[in-house]
């Protein structure tokens, strides 16, 4: 599965009331633009692994935990940006139009609300990205305006300055591992294309949140027997590898850009397989020593739900100190039961809530977690 | 962008929650059925070992292979993906007898092994390293080392996985493995490289959105997925 559309998922929670502005449909007008290769990025260097110092217990408070939908509704949750809805595909009626819809977490009473079409949302909520026919349309949600993006028909990922946008062209046959993977990045009217990097059996992450830089994974070449964790500034074209292994899976950017938190799994050296967090400049690679579901609380703590040993126990959050390694636990099993659906969990940009599909009842549930 | 119609937020309206702001408990899990099977694996989930891969049924990677790897299985997944590395054992998910080893007609190459189980199903084992070392006919018990787990492009690094499916004895139909084998499936989807979401139909987009809540499969049945709106849309099938 291309990790753009992982990208894609992520960023339809980008939503907001004001998507629902009414505005009527305008002629579309392509817009051609030359594709101007430019470098490739193969990247070769090996992250400097930190030892893990001992994880530190502290007591366990306990979060409060509310139901936020009934009927076993529904799936995929996402966040505002704000941290103050929580986002989700839904057509709760026979009659009812399918978009995405907001519940309000200050105001869990009310029905969630229509808040938008269904699309891929810039960062700002300004433009929204969806399909149409065979092309890919980028809208202006406050004019209606919309434009073609030369790309026959793929998904994008906004970048974080809400001014360009990047998108993969990957083989669709051969083994996962070979398939070329070529990534554009343009302006956000889809001129002054540029091919910034080609890999193999990978693809982009993400755009790094601060400044002008976008990972991606893969094999730089059909000769490498090895996948590598690439930022690639696109202002001066220098690449930074961060880590390079036969499986590396699970890639996440902290909410600054400053981490990254990955897994690596069937490495010959066993001691290297499980879940790394490391500064996105290469440095600081640390292994945890927890093995299950993670996320980002903020740009330094990793929330980790570890894969539970007894079946007939709730899921625990706890919370790494990416910089020191330090341990705590943040919820407890016993007085705050979280059953998680298919790991259908989201931290709240805020880092305050998680939001999560409950296995017993198949509804979103909030938990608000303790202040760090 | 589509003009809200009154009627739309009315019926909003009517579907108000009723959902309180206090603190609350979810309701406890309930107690699941017996489930006959086991897992095929006889070491514990992880990174050295095994993690669950695709999901069964109308997962975002079939419906996008839905005409052509997934076409005979309806456009579902009609099996379970367990990725791990090359060689790694695989058993018997119950007590039963050989059927067929290497069938081809059963897809799932480069080596495939069918068993007939004793509690009325058959299970098919797919993308095996090597040949299975049983005969037809040879009785296996449940946690028997039947054979070892390769890749489905044969490189044991392209894609180094289990395929495995739970039909009907007859072959004809598929079921979903979640519902028959006992595991820990919430913690076992909370790991993994692959994309855990669902294939949704936006003209009803709650329809097999869960691990549990998945259709049979018909092999030769017509499409189940091949949606008018899609989300995720064929992006990846323009190239």
């Amino acid at each position: 599965m291309p990790n753009v559309l992982r990208v894609a998922w992520c960023v339809i929670g980008m939503l907001l009331l004001a998507a629902c502005t009414a505005s009527e449909p305008v002629p579309v007008t392509p817009i051609e633009s030359p594709l101007i290769p430019t470098a490739e990025v193969f990247p070769t260097a090996q992250p400097t692994n930190t030892p893990e110092p001992t994880p530190t217990m502290t007591p366990t408070p306990t979060p409060e935990l509310h139901q936020l939908t009934t009927d076993g509704c529904c799936v995929m949750p996402a966040w505002s940006p704000d941290s103050k809805q929580i986002l989700f595909i839904d057509k709760p009626g026979p009659k009812v139009e399918t978009g995405v819809y907001a519940i309000d977490i200050a105001d869990r009473s009310k029905a969630p609300q229509l808040a938008g079409r269904v699309g891929i949302y810039s960062p700002d909520l300004s433009l929204v990205a969806y399909p149409q026919d065979t092309r890919t349309l980028v809208e202006k949600i406050s004019s209606g305006e919309r434009w073609v993006v030369p790309n026959n028909g793929q998904s994008v990922v906004f970048a974080p300055d809400d001014q360009h946008l990047a998108w993969e062209a990957e083989a669709i046959s051969g083994p996962y591992d070979e398939r070329q993977n070529e990534m554009f990045v343009a302006n956000i009217t889809g001129k002054d294309v540029s091919k910034v990097a080609r890999v193999y059996g990978g693809g982009i992450v993400d755009w790094l949140p601060r400044g002008f830089s976008l990972m991606f994974l893969g094999r730089p070449s059909l000769n490498s027997h090895d996948s590598t964790l690439t930022v690639l500034d696109l202002r001066t074209n220098e690449a930074a590898d961060l880590v390079t292994a036969e499986r590396i899976s699970g890639v996440r950017l902290s909410n600054e850009g400053d981490w990254v938190a990955y897994f690596i799994s069937f490495n010959p050296d066993e001691k290297r397989n499980g879940i790394w967090v490391q500064r996105t400049d290469g440095s600081g690679a640390r292994q945890i020593d927890l093995w299950g579901a993670y996320q980002w609380r903020d740009d330094s703590h990793l929330i980790v739900v570890p894969a539970r040993t007894a079946p007939d126990q709730p899921f625990e959050l706890w919370q790494i100190n990416a910089e020191t390694g330090a341990k705590q636990k943040l919820t407890d099993a016993a007085v705050t039961p979280l059953n998680i659906l298919n790991g259908d969990w989201r931290v709240s940009p805020d880092g305050k809530y998680v939001v999560f599909v409950n296995s017993a009842d198949k509804n979103l549930w909030l938990v608000k977690l303790p202040e760090e | 962008m589509k003009r809200w119609s009154l009627i739309g937020i009315l019926l909003i309206a009517a579907l108000t929650l009723v959902v309180g702001p206090n603190a609350a408990r979810p309701i406890a899990a309930q107690a699941p059925a017996a489930k006959p099977f086991g897992l095929p694996f006889a070491q514990p989930s992880g990174p050295n070992t095994w993690y669950l891969g695709q999901g069964y049924g109308n997962t975002i990677g079939s419906y996008f292979q839905r005409d052509t790897t997934y076409r005979a299985g309806q456009g579902l997944h009609f099996g379970l993906d367990f990725a791990a590395p090359c060689g790694t054992p695989v058993v018997a998910i119950g007590a039963g007898s050989v059927a067929k080893v290497d069938a081809r007609e059963h897809g799932a190459l480069p080596h495939n092994l069918m068993l007939q189980l004793d509690a009325g199903y058959a299970a098919l084992y797919g993308h095996l390293l090597e040949r299975s070392k049983l005969s037809v006919g040879d009785r296996v018990t449940k946690g028997q080392v039947v054979g070892v787990s390769g890749d489905s492009f044969g490189t044991c690094h392209s894609a180094p996985h289990l395929h495995l499916e739970i039909r009907s004895p007859n072959y004809l139909t598929a079921y979903n493995p979640i519902t028959l084998i006992d595991a820990d499936w919430d913690s076992l989807a909370l790991v993994g490289a692959y994309q855990r979401g669902f294939e949704r139909d936006l003209e009803d987009p709650r329809r097999w959105q869960y691990p549990d809540d998945q259709p049979e499969t018909k092999f030769g049945g017509p499409l189940l997925n091949n949606y008018r709106l899609p989300w995720p849309p064929d992006w990846y099938r323009r190239r």
